[in-house]
């Protein structure tokens, strides 16, 4: 289907809508995801309780009305605290891909679209540091720096940095490729105005669907971290805390490490969802893989 | 004769990589804050009492002769001892290497053995019960955490069923039903995951490879389904899979650490957290380099199979 | 002379979704042991697809939905999944169209032939193996034997066609199909080819051979008969010698006229005008009108039916009306 009309830029906004049309996986992806989002945001309010406020009235209560998942051993309310837990999972979410993104998007595109020297100079870097190991550099960083949120997300996004450059720079390569394009520089576009107005729409589905990925295994890292204590520091709300915390009375309270777990997996299944549906949609032979 | 060659270059590339790697580790120890002297002496310290375990434990050499002597007595066979039991590295790493290597393999038994007949089937009866069964438990394989699922297992199966235990190791040695009942849950934690993400790339490497114009004339030659699924699509398809293995083994060996701390196995993931956590630096630069042995031992298997597998790529 | 192979009004549909493209529309023909049938047309036409609905080798999107295929006078469209299966390889055999990609990379060419002899013709492993020499040896690979452990890619596109050859004669088929045996190979190469299955075609006149092809100029150099397919049709059917010289569909003439070496006339290449027809949307009476220098009103309107111009040369053409 060799074309050599600029026949494949069209706004993004006008395909997302046909790929939700298309793909049902994605549509539920997003919804599941948009729900959870907006619980987040809204904990506050929708919270029935201070997730830090203890109650020694009721220790170990069961899920019902008042706490509809339960309460720990110090009468705290699961509920409120896994909403205020997601905050903190999706923050580090959308912080870490957003500022792999930021950046390596850039890097990924300018090293595959000019190639040579460059692509050299950016790439050497990006494979030295794929090579560590992400456990390696996370716990390092948190034993040097100290564990925090933010140490986390900003590990992350080192880790992340050079898997959402190689994914940009192979879809770069392979639409720089395309009839299409070479038909707009013999018209005379300018490398810049080629880039932005025709590679770039249709290179970044194979990172898009990346970045869905790696933003629910974010979340599995964020919670992994926090359970072994080198991410999330109390007393703030993380998901891993609790079920770290909960281990101890599972025995008497299995709600308190039965609902953060599903919580995790709802968040992460709704990103594998949406990258699911979109790849299914945007690239079923999985040819930019 | 290539195979020489090939393993020579290979343990040649293999030797820069784990110099980098111990001075990475070196380092790192004593970049974080923490003294081991410290925690040794715990509530007892004084600095008296400090500076004379670090004169015991070579701390208070400068960092690059503490390195080189390190090195020295790595290459001599010494691998120092465990700074508060004084135990030999060697014997420590002795006693904890098979906990770990049984449950990385039984792990990688169990996923290989529901993971690829289930992806072939899904993707020979595309929409079938194979094929939908293979997308639901790959699709939640991948969100579910390791150690929530560890959790789950011991609370409904452990405490809820009584069946297996919840903790506690049986060597082998001692006792092969208990060591099996004793590792069932925690290789099923890590089976799991690897499951998961096997099932889906077996899943979608079978199905390109049936799409093939090759599969098609292995069915003009009148074969039966048996062999083209198996000795026609597998063999091709098994290719990526088996990167994927190499790939994954970084996840089990991940993996290993929180499963064994929390079924309490005595492997190396929990002895490198509680070393690392007690600045234990001998036995922690050890695990580190033994890790990273392993690795290069697994990418080698990976890519002597691959050869196996691919006559393009062949080594020999 | 009796029929080896008889199809008869096959029809082959494409479904994808609400789209139902009839490939294959009510396509009849007959191959004898020992002749060379060449089935042309230009990609596009349905040929192909015909070659593999003889095989019974569709996608699961296309259907065979009428028609009867005789082999012997069995009817191989009421064969179950596993007689089929047994039939395919042993009593035909289908060469497909590109080595590069039709033999399997990881298996050796030795295995790739034995697993055939062995289905089909139940022989013990060193006995295969033999076999398999003598039949590498038969299609002109040098140093047989020791070939025999090598792998597909250690090949020249040339010596794969030969093997693909090989393991589809391995099993003496009845009916040979020839899915464009050429067209994936360099000019020098064809004509080796093309030696080739000339040669089997006289040493084993049991066999009768169904050359797919949209080249003339092949068909020149080895059919006997030939049938000409536009549009999922056959739209004329005759004796090769015949058909060069009077070729009375205007779509035929057209295809002969577009040929380089006909009668070595200076000038322009005379190239057909318009696209082959979306199977889907068949232009209504006769699929060529639209393309047709002599096209008359009643084209349009009247869908032609193959009318015998001469005896053994037929054509769907509502010129040769009576």
């Amino acid at each position: 289907m060799a074309s050599t009309e600029a026949a494949a830029y069209y706004p993004r906004v006008l395909r997302i809508g046909e790929i939700l049309r298309r793909s049902r996986m994605a549509s539920a992806g997003l919804t599941l995801g948009a729900v959870l989002v907006a619980l987040a945001a809204f904990a506050p309010l929708v919270a029935t309780a201070d997730p830090t406020a203890m109650d020694f009235n009721a220790p170990f209560a069961r899920p019902g009305l008042a706490h509809p998942f339960g309460a720990d051993n110090f009468g705290r309310d699961v509920f409120s605290r896994v909403l205020f837990g997601y905050r903190t999972s999706l923050l580090v979410a959308a912080g870490s891909v957003g500022l792999a993104l930021l950046f390596g998007t850039p890097l990924g595109l300018v090293a595959g679209f000019v190639g040579g020297i460059t692509d050299h100079v950016i790439m050497r870097p990006m494979d030295a540091l794929m090579a560590f190991p992400a456990i390696l550099l996370t716990v390092s960083f948190a034993g040097v720096v100290g564990a925090s949120t933010g140490v986390l997300i900003v590990v992350i996004a080192v880790v992340y940095l050079p898997i959402i450059a190689r994914t940009m720079r192979a879809s770069t390569l392979a639409v720089r490729a395309e009839p299409f394009v070479e038909g707009a520089r013999s018209r005379g576009a300018s490398p810049l105005r080629l880039m932005a107005r025709h590679v770039v729409p249709n290179a970044m589905d194979p990172v898009l669907i990346q970045a869905s990925v790696l933003m629910g295994i974010a979340i599995l890292i964020e919670a992994a971290l926090s359970f072994i204590g080198l991410g999330t520091q109390p007393p703030h709300p993380s998901l891993g805390l609790m079920l770290a915390d909960g281990r101890d009375i599972m025995r008497d309270a299995p709600w308190v490490v039965i609902f953060p777990g599903l919580a995790i997996v709802l968040a992460v299944l709704s990103f594998n969802l949406v990258a699911d549906g979109l790849r299914d949609v945007l690239d079923p032979r999985g040819a930019l893989r | 004769m290539g195979l020489v060659r090939f393993f020579a270059r290979r343990i040649l590339l293999t030797i820069p990589v784990l110099v980098g790697m111990s001075v990475v580790v070196f380092l790192l120890l004593r970049l974080v804050p923490g003294d081991p002297a410290q925690v040794i002496l715990g509530l007892r310290a004084t600095p008296e009492g400090l500076a004379a375990v670090h004169r015991d434990l070579g701390l208070d050499l400068p960092w690059h002769r503490q390195y080189l002597h390190w090195v020295g007595n790595f290459l001599s066979g010494d691998l120092g001892q465990d700074y508060r039991s004084h135990i030999p590295v060697a014997v420590l790493l002795r006693q904890r290497l098979p906990v770990t290597l049984e449950l990385a393999a039984l792990s990688m038994l169990v996923s290989l053995c529901t993971a690829i007949p289930l992806g072939v089937a899904a993707a020979v009866r595309r929409g079938g019960a194979a094929d939908r069964a293979a997308m639901l438990l790959g699709l939640a394989g991948i969100s579910i955490p390791d150690f929530w699922l560890a959790i789950m297992l011991i609370l409904f199966v452990a405490l809820g069923l009584g069946v297996l235990p919840s903790s506690g190791f049986m060597p082998l040695t001692q006792n092969l039903v208990g060591n099996l009942r004793s590792m069932a849950l925690p290789s099923l934690t890590l089976a799991a995951g690897l499951a998961a993400v096997l099932v889906r790339m077996t899943r979608a490497s079978m199905l390109d490879v049936l799409s093939r114009e090759y599969i098609k004339f292995a069915r003009a030659k009148g074969l039966r389904n048996r062999v083209v699924v198996y000795r026609h699509a597998l063999r091709n398809a098994a290719i990526p899979i088996i990167t994927l293995l190499g790939l994954q083994s970084g996840y089990l060996l991940g993996g290993a650490v929180i499963v064994e701390q929390v079924f309490d196995l005595p492997g190396l993931g929990s002895l490198t957290v509680t070393a690392t956590l007690e600045r234990n630096y001998p036995v922690v630069q050890a695990t580190a380099l033994l890790i990273g042995l392993l690795f290069v031992v697994v990418n080698i298997a990976t890519d002597l199979v691959y050869g196996a597998l691919n006559p393009r790529i062949r080594v020999g | 002379m009796s029929r080896l192979l008889e199809v008869s009004d096959l029809t082959t549909e494409f479904r994808s979704g609400p789209r139902v493209a009839r490939v294959v529309d009510r396509v009849s023909f007959t191959l004898r042991p020992g002749e060379v049938l060449g089935l042309v047309g230009e990609s596009g036409c349905g040929k192909s697809t015909t070659g593999f609905s003889i095989m019974r080798l569709l996608p699961p999107t296309a259907r065979i939905t009428g028609g009867a295929v005789r082999l012997d006078g069995d009817n191989l469209l009421t064969k179950s999944d596993e007689e089929m299966r047994q039939i395919r390889g042993g009593r035909i055999a289908m060469i497909f169209q590109d080595p590069m990609t039709s033999l399997n990379p990881v298996l050796t060419v030795g295995e790739q032939l034995v697993e055939v002899l062995r289905e089909h013709r139940d022989m013990s492993r060193p006995d295969a193996r033999a076999e398999a020499v003598r039949l590498l040896q038969e299609v002109g690979i040098p140093s047989p034997a020791r070939r025999l452990d090598s792998y597909p890619h250690e090949f020249s596109g040339g010596m794969r066609q030969r093997m693909l050859i090989a393991i589809a004669i391995a099993c003496t088929p009845q009916v040979l199909i020839a899915d464009e045996p050429t067209t994936a190979l360099d000019v020098t190469i064809q004509a080796q080819i093309l030696r080739l299955l000339r040669q089997l075609n006289t040493e084993h006149r049991q066999t009768g051979i169904l050359l797919i092809t949209h080249d003339f100029a092949v068909v020149a150099q080895l059919c006997h008969r030939v049938v000409v397919m536009y549009a999922g049709e056959i739209v004329e059917s005759g004796d090769v010698g015949e058909i060069f010289a009077e070729p009375k569909h205007p779509y035929t003439q057209a295809l002969l006229g577009s040929l380089p070496s006909r009668g070595g006339e200076r000038g322009a290449l005379p190239a057909i005008e318009g696209l082959v027809p979306d199977p889907a949307a068949y232009p209504s009476g006769c699929r060529f009108h639209p393309r047709c220098r002599m096209a008359f009103e009643d084209c349009p309107v009247q869908h032609p039916s193959r009318i015998p111009v001469t005896p053994g040369h037929d054509a769907a053409c509502l010129l040769y009306r009576r």
